[in-house]
């Protein structure tokens, strides 16, 4: 079991549940839940995270992409995005902030542990 | 001013100055050979008088000779005969030989004898001694020396000259030695100057040389050629001859002058006056019949031919023709003026024909036409103006870029000058506003129009509404970029659907326990409904703006939309006018959805009630039924994708159906008392319907 610990940023608690019991299964340790931008910063602080699970389209004034800017630049957390967008604007967007990862929805196991062992080992 | 005028102007003018020519001529120039004629004659008169004068000195000089060469008057100068005196000379003597005076010398130019004879008293007198003075030695009269010739003349004397001649007194046979001379002759006082006149001129006189009686032109007149005869009028009535008269020593002895009536020159001026009398009554005559000739057979004929051809014009008959009697050049003219009225007439038929087949065409077309001038004025604009809500009246003589929207009158005032500038045609599109403030949008084909001279005297403009295709195009854009961005999120959506379900999956292989596994089913199963209604609504929302938006008919959509709910027991009152919209074509459905809602969760509904509310901005068209009404703080949220209670699409996508053609929808009831859906049509989206002869009818 890794010790790393994951901040897990969703507003769906269908897909949290279901990133958490995979991250569980994965070995990673899912230190907190935020539904959205303000909350990932407040969980960021108190937690200290080694890594941030972040989904682009989040609930609130600033999204996932704003978000992962300010935790990178603040707390230089390796920040992997979420997101069922593959293209457009928005994935441009993403680009931008020079995340450490993408993980396209659908995904599963495997996906997060090649993404995450990436960043992570 | 008319022919008629002008011709009698001309002739009136002409025929004065040719009297006035033929005047000045005829009296200048028979005045002057009347006056020369005069001066002739008063000339021959003068000359007269001179030959008067010379048959007295020759008739003096006669006498003298009979009694110088005479033995008795010989005898009597040598002293042979004393008695030669009282019997020869007496008063009688002088009477019968009609001289004055007598005066015999010797040879020794002694006077032997000398008397004068007073008339008065029939005696005879003591010669004058101004006459004896002249009797000297060294005179003319005393040295002679041929017997046969004499010294005759005038003789001035202080007071009077006198016809005087001498004569050398010889024997009868003109033999001897000369003894003296006989000296004889007569005063030429006024008497016998009268007595010379009443021979020839009615009136003689004479003038010393120094009379300040004589006319002061006479002497200059006379300076470079003393023997000239002068003639000069005294007055219109009578005219005077001057004459130098010389003695017997050749010098002026005195100024003769001769007055005659004028009678001559006055003959002549009656005649001029006559002749000219006689030439303005003939030429007046002239004048009149030229007129009168003239007027009849040529101007008041042009006259008439001119107002026939003016009628014509004015009344615009243009099958009515001139008439003009006789059959000359002017009656040729006439029938050719009506060989052209036939030919315009027949032009003009097919020009009118031609014109209303045209203007039939530019009334009947839906597009508007139109003329303006070089500045914009509109000058001609076709009936389908109308449907703008403006008369034709209202855009005729008025600029048109007045009727173009504000945000385009800079940019077409300048294509329009750059089409003068380069008498170009151009196609533009601008906005039009119409009476009622809507905006269309128009395309417009513009013309630069020229006269013969190819300079530009307006525009031609063709005006083609494309509103409805603007609308069109402007909604199938907005329904293409809804279209995408719903795209998205629903791919986004069923992503994330998909996501929790194989998620879902693999938690239910997972797990050994059974209840867990069941929840795990269950959710599955939940997620994958979710997945159909995502799929459903993409089916619906592919339908927006796929089709171009139209005009609908609110009452007719209504309608059909009530048939879906006959069995529902609500009542439905339609307070519509009969009005159309300009929307997507699936505003059916919105109607549909409000209807469906409002039964759904009105719970207490019993009727829904649709009607319309015009405002300045636009028509309100009012869902309104009498169910529970919606809460105030999900009277936003209900709009939004996803939530309500059934699809949770139902509203959001009506709304999105409505933007298509720019229609807003709010809800705006009181919770408790039912729902109130508004929709604000804008100003141009709506339009009121005429009513068909049926619905007259039935109305």
């Amino acid at each position: 079991m890794s010790d790393k610990a994951i901040l897990l940023v969703e507003d769906d608690d269908v897909i949290a549940k279901i990133a958490e019991w995979r991250l569980n299964n994965l070995g990673y340790h899912v230190c907190g839940r935020a539904v959205s931008g303000a909350e990932a910063m407040e969980q960021v602080v108190k937690k200290k995270p080694d890594l941030v699970l972040m989904d682009i389209n989040l609930k609130g004034e600033i999204d996932g992409i704003e978000t992962a800017k300010m935790i990178k630049k603040g707390f230089n957390i390796p920040v992997i995005f979420v997101t069922s967008h593959s293209d457009g604007p928005t994935l441009e967007r993403a680009r931008e902030t020079k995340p450490d990862g993408f993980i396209v929805k659908p995904f599963d196991d495997n996906d997060l542990r090649v993404a995450l062992g990436l960043v992570l080992k | 001013m008319d022919l008629q005028k002008k011709t009698l102007l001309v002739l009136i003018s002409f025929l004065i100055l040719a009297i006035a020519l033929t005047s000045v001529f005829v009296t200048v120039i028979l005045l002057t050979n009347y006056q020369s004629l005069e001066q002739e004659y008063i000339t021959n008169d003068l000359n007269h008088i001179v030959s008067q004068l010379n048959n007295e000195e020759s008739t003096l000089s006669a006498i003298a000779g009979d009694w110088a060469p005479w033995d008795d008057t010989y005898d009597f100068v040598t002293g042979n005969r004393p008695d030669y005196i009282e019997r020869n000379i007496n008063p009688d003597s002088f009477s019968n030989l009609n001289i004055d005076f007598m005066i015999i010398t010797n040879s020794k130019g002694e006077i032997v004898y000398s008397g004068e004879y007073d008339s008065a008293n029939k005696t005879i007198i003591p010669v004058r001694s101004e006459l004896l003075r002249e009797i000297t030695p060294g005179s003319l009269l005393l040295n002679q020396t041929d017997p046969y010739k004499d010294t005759t003349g005038i003789l001035m004397l202080p007071e009077t000259p006198a016809l005087i001649t001498s004569h050398l007194i010889v024997r009868t046979d003109f033999s001897g030695t000369p003894q003296g001379v006989v000296i004889m002759g007569s005063y030429l006082n006024q008497n016998q100057i009268n007595k010379l006149a009443s021979l020839t001129v009615p009136t003689l006189a004479y003038y010393p040389l120094t009379s300040p009686d004589l006319p002061s032109s006479v002497l200059p007149a006379m300076k470079n050629a003393p023997d000239k005869r002068i003639i000069q009028p005294l007055d219109m009535n009578s005219v005077a001859g001057y004459m130098l008269v010389r003695d017997i020593y050749n010098q002026p002895a005195f100024f003769l002058e001769i007055t005659e009536p004028r009678d001559l020159y006055r003959q002549g001026t009656d005649t001029i006056f006559q002749f000219i009398f006689i030439l303005l009554l003939t030429e007046m005559m002239f004048g009149f019949v030229i007129i009168f000739f003239l007027d009849r057979f040529v101007l008041s004929r042009i006259k008439s031919l001119g107002y026939q051809v003016l009628r014509i014009g004015s009344e615009g008959d243009r099958s009515s023709r001139v008439k003009l009697d006789g059959s000359d050049e002017l009656s040729g003219l006439a029938g050719e003026i009506n060989h052209m009225l036939e030919d315009i007439e027949k032009t003009s038929t097919e020009l009118l024909t031609s014109e209303a087949r045209f203007r039939q065409l530019a009334d009947d077309t839906s597009d508007v036409l139109i003329t303006t001038d070089t500045r914009g004025k509109v000058l001609y604009v076709s009936p389908s103006i109308n449907r703008y809500g403006y008369l034709r009246e209202e855009i005729i003589s008025h600029d048109f870029i007045h009727f173009i929207h504000m945000g385009d009158r800079t940019r077409i005032n300048i294509e329009l000058m750059q089409e003068i500038i380069d008498f170009s045609s151009t196609i533009t599109t601008f906005r039009l506003v119409d009476k009622w403030g809507f905006v269309h949008w128009i395309e417009a084909k513009l013309t630069i129009s020229m006269d013969e001279f190819g300079k530009p005297t307006g525009i031609n403009g063709v005006l083609r509404d494309f509103t409805d295709r603007k609308r069109a195009e402007e909604a199938i854009m907005l329904a293409n970029k809804k279209l995408n961005l719903l795209n998205n999120i629903t791919r986004h959506d069923m992503l994330n659907t998909i996501t929790a379900l194989l998620g879902s999956v693999d938690m239910a292989n997972a797990t050994k326990v059974t209840v867990e596994r069941e929840e795990l089913l269950n959710q599955i199963k939940d997620l994958t409904r979710v997945i159909q209604r995502q799929i459903a609504f993409t089916r619906e929302y592919q339908s927006v703006g796929v089709t171009a938006p139209a005009w609908q008919n609110l009452r007719e959509i209504l309608n059909r939309t009530m048939v879906n709910f006959a069995g529902s027991g609500i009542t439905f009152a339609d307070e519509l006018e009969n009005l159309e919209i300009y929307a997507d074509p699936l505003f059916e459905k919105v109607f549909y959805n409000l209807i469906d809602n409002a039964i759904r969760y009105g719970e207490r509904i019993t009727t829904i009630r649709f009607y319309s509310q015009i405002s300045e901005i636009g028509m309100n068209l009012i869902c309104e039924d009498d169910g529970v009404g919606i809460p105030d703080k999900e009277k936003e949220s209900i709009f939004e994708r996803g939530v309500g209670k059934n699809t949770g699409m139902g509203l959001f996508l009506s709304r999105e159906i409505l933007l298509i053609t720019g229609i807003t929808i709010k809800e705006t009831g009181k919770p408790g008392s039912g729902a109130r859906f508004e929709m604000l049509i804008p100003n141009g989206g709506f339009r009121l319907v005429r009513k068909t002869d049926d619905e007259k009818q039935e109305g």
